[in-house]
């Protein structure tokens, strides 16, 4: 491992990544935002108050009041968006992370078993792959009923089986690889090539695919939430603020514009880091996929 | 070739089992008495009980299973009760207009991915390319139903040029079908210039252009073709998530389709509707994965073996 770490070391690929520290940066606000919610936020995000309806019943636009408007309930949008960007935000992270944890195992074991098993768990991820997401989050949803645990538990439903399926491409790569050979060879038993020697190459491809994954799970449940599916009113999320405006947007497009710009810049930090992650990989990958 | 062949169709056959025996189970799993469901608050215990034996809702669970299972695949999809009338009319009626929405997608994607790669190709220069990426990255940042919100709200609701939405006219397709076809287009523009920057470096393009051809008739007839051949399995993914992404496009748009009649099933838990429309859906993924197998062997002489 010493020795692998070295030579990775030696190699010419440290160069600034002005994606990665940009996206990081942005991740890392979005994340103290969220975090920090309940003390940044102006107003209760569930507070329906009669001040905040204009007097012909509508939601007010963006004001000194309420800086950016409020909803048709008259709930401040500002607050709504910092509490609703935490869910989405705080779904999609949990969801990918299990996501990514049941993808490391089934791929690994997929890869490191024989024929009979290992085709079985990707039949089984082939499926997952196959099935549509939408109809797959819609249906446990309705079982399990709407909220934010349910959420989080389509978004793993939906996100293991691609995740499953980069870890076994990587995996059935590197366990070919001169260095697992001879490990082999030298008589180390597999559990531990597979930790200490296979595991460290497959990772970093895994990560950037994770962290990609975390915008397409705010991106999956901003379009439940516009269907009317995912977590309960009051509760605030980005997919919920989308879901309850339609008829609005055209008077007041902040209703929609301002849960689309937090999408997008969420979408955009979990690119910006994912594809910096990816990119150095993809060219020193000299044994293909 | 037919052993191929003959596995994946058993594979379609096995998921479209799969996904039927998800719906039964959904039904199942589903909290409440699909009976008192039917029969509506005020219905008599008497009522129920006759609906809880006309559906056979008595039977042990594999007895519903099998019989479930084996209407599914004789195409009877059951009766939606929201909509008062069979699934299969239904979807009969819906979708076609998807589809159709899907197509012209899938269309104008390829048709400004293709140009806009071999330009940038053509180009060789750092802005172009990084501009190609920045452009891809922003468009996909956001999902394609709300890029259609913000067009429709700028070119139909401000300006006035486009209608607002509805499926009248060919007028009110030019949104719902950019606000597809821009974002996967720019995506698959990104990739096509990978693969075509790979295929320059090969022999065969240092002939042509040794050779004296223009560059950009290399690019065009020699390059291309086998540039697009490595794309096919993404072109399947782009039409599978194309065909997911236009069920909300449509809801946006409101443009009667599979996407708007699955989002009144979901708000009325119309399972049967739910599930046939999720079959139908799968029915689709399948045919254009196996579409995309079929034209690679059809194109690659190399694959027929």
């Amino acid at each position: 491992m010493t020795a692998e770490r070295a030579l990775e070391a030696q190699s010419p690929r440290r160069k600034p990544r002005p994606g990665l520290v940009a996206g990081g940066i942005l991740l890392a606000g979005l994340a103290v935002i969220s975090i920090a919610a309940p003390l940044i936020a102006p107003y209760d995000p569930t507070f329906e108050s009669v001040a905040g309806l204009a007097p012909d019943g509508g939601p007010l636009d963006p004001g000194a009041t309420y800086l950016l408007g409020t909803d048709p309930k008259g709930r401040d949008l500002l607050s709504r968006l910092i509490f609703g960007g935490r869910v989405t935000f705080f779904a999609s992270f949990v969801a990918v992370g299990a996501a990514t944890v049941i993808g490391l195992i089934i791929g690994l074991v997929a890869a490191s078993s024989n024929r009979r098993i290992g085709g079985l768990l990707m039949r089984a991820t082939d499926l997952g792959l196959a099935i549509p997401g939408l109809l797959l989050a819609a249906a446990i949803s309705a079982v399990l009923g709407r909220g934010l645990v349910s959420l989080t538990i389509a978004l793993t439903a939906v996100f293991w089986a691609p995740l499953a399926r980069v870890t076994y491409g990587q995996a059935i790569v590197v366990k070919e690889r001169q260095f697992v050979v001879a490990g082999r060879a030298l008589g180390a038993r597999w559990g531990f090539l597979l930790i200490h020697h296979v595991l460290p190459h497959v990772l970093p491809i895994v990560a950037a695919y994770a962290a990609l994954s975390v915008g397409w799970a705010a991106l999956f449940e901003s379009a439940l939430g516009f269907l009317g599916v995912g977590v309960q009113e009051p509760t605030s999320s980005i997919g919920a603020m989308l879901g309850c405006c339609l008829v609005f947007y055209r008077q007041h497009p902040g209703l929609i514009l301002f849960p689309t710009l937090y999408l997008g810049l969420l979408v955009t930090a979990t690119t910006l880091v994912g594809e910096a992650l990816r990119r150095p990989r993809e060219v020193s990958r000299g044994t293909g996929r | 070739m037919t052993r191929f062949l003959t596995g994946r169709l058993a594979a379609t056959v096995i998921t479209l089992w799969l996904l039927a025996t998800a719906g039964f189970l959904l039904v199942e799993l589903i909290p409440g008495d699909p009976a008192r469901t039917l029969a509506g608050p005020q219905a008599s215990a008497d009522t129920i009980q006759r609906i809880t034996e006309a559906y056979g809702l008595d039977e042990p669970l594999w007895v519903r299973y099998t019989e479930s299972v084996s209407k599914l695949a004789q195409g009877d999809f059951g009766y939606s009760f929201s909509r008062s009338e069979a699934v299969s009319s239904v979807i009969g009626r819906s979708l076609p207009p998807t589809l159709l929405l899907t197509l012209l997608a899938f269309a104008v994607e390829v048709m400004l991915a293709i140009p806009l790669a071999l330009f940038v190709v053509g180009k060789r220069n750092r802005i172009v390319d990084n501009a190609l990426v920045a452009a891809a990255g922003a468009t996909s940042a956001i999902p394609p139903f709300l890029v259609g919100l913000v067009l429709l709200y700028l070119f139909a609701f401000r300006l006035g040029w486009l209608p607002l939405g509805g499926s009248g006219s060919a007028a009110a397709y030019v949104l719902p079908v950019a606000s597809l076809a821009v974002p996967f287009g720019l995506v698959l523009a990104r990739l096509l210039r990978t693969t075509l920057l790979e295929e320059e470096d090969r022999a065969y393009v240092t002939f042509a252009l040794a050779r004296g051809e223009k560059p950009w008739l290399v690019r065009l007839r020699h390059a291309l073709p086998n540039a697009l051949l490595p794309l096919f399995s993404v072109l399947a993914l782009d039409f599978v998530a194309l065909f997911s992404s236009v069920a909300i496009v449509e809801v946006a748009f409101s443009i009667e389709g599979l996407g708007s009649d699955l989002f009144d099933a979901l708000r009325r838990l119309d399972t049967p509707l739910i599930i046939g429309i999720g079959l139908v859906a799968g029915l689709v993924v399948a045919a254009v994965n196996l579409l995309a197998d079929l034209s690679v062997i059809a194109l690659d002489p190399r694959v027929r073996r």
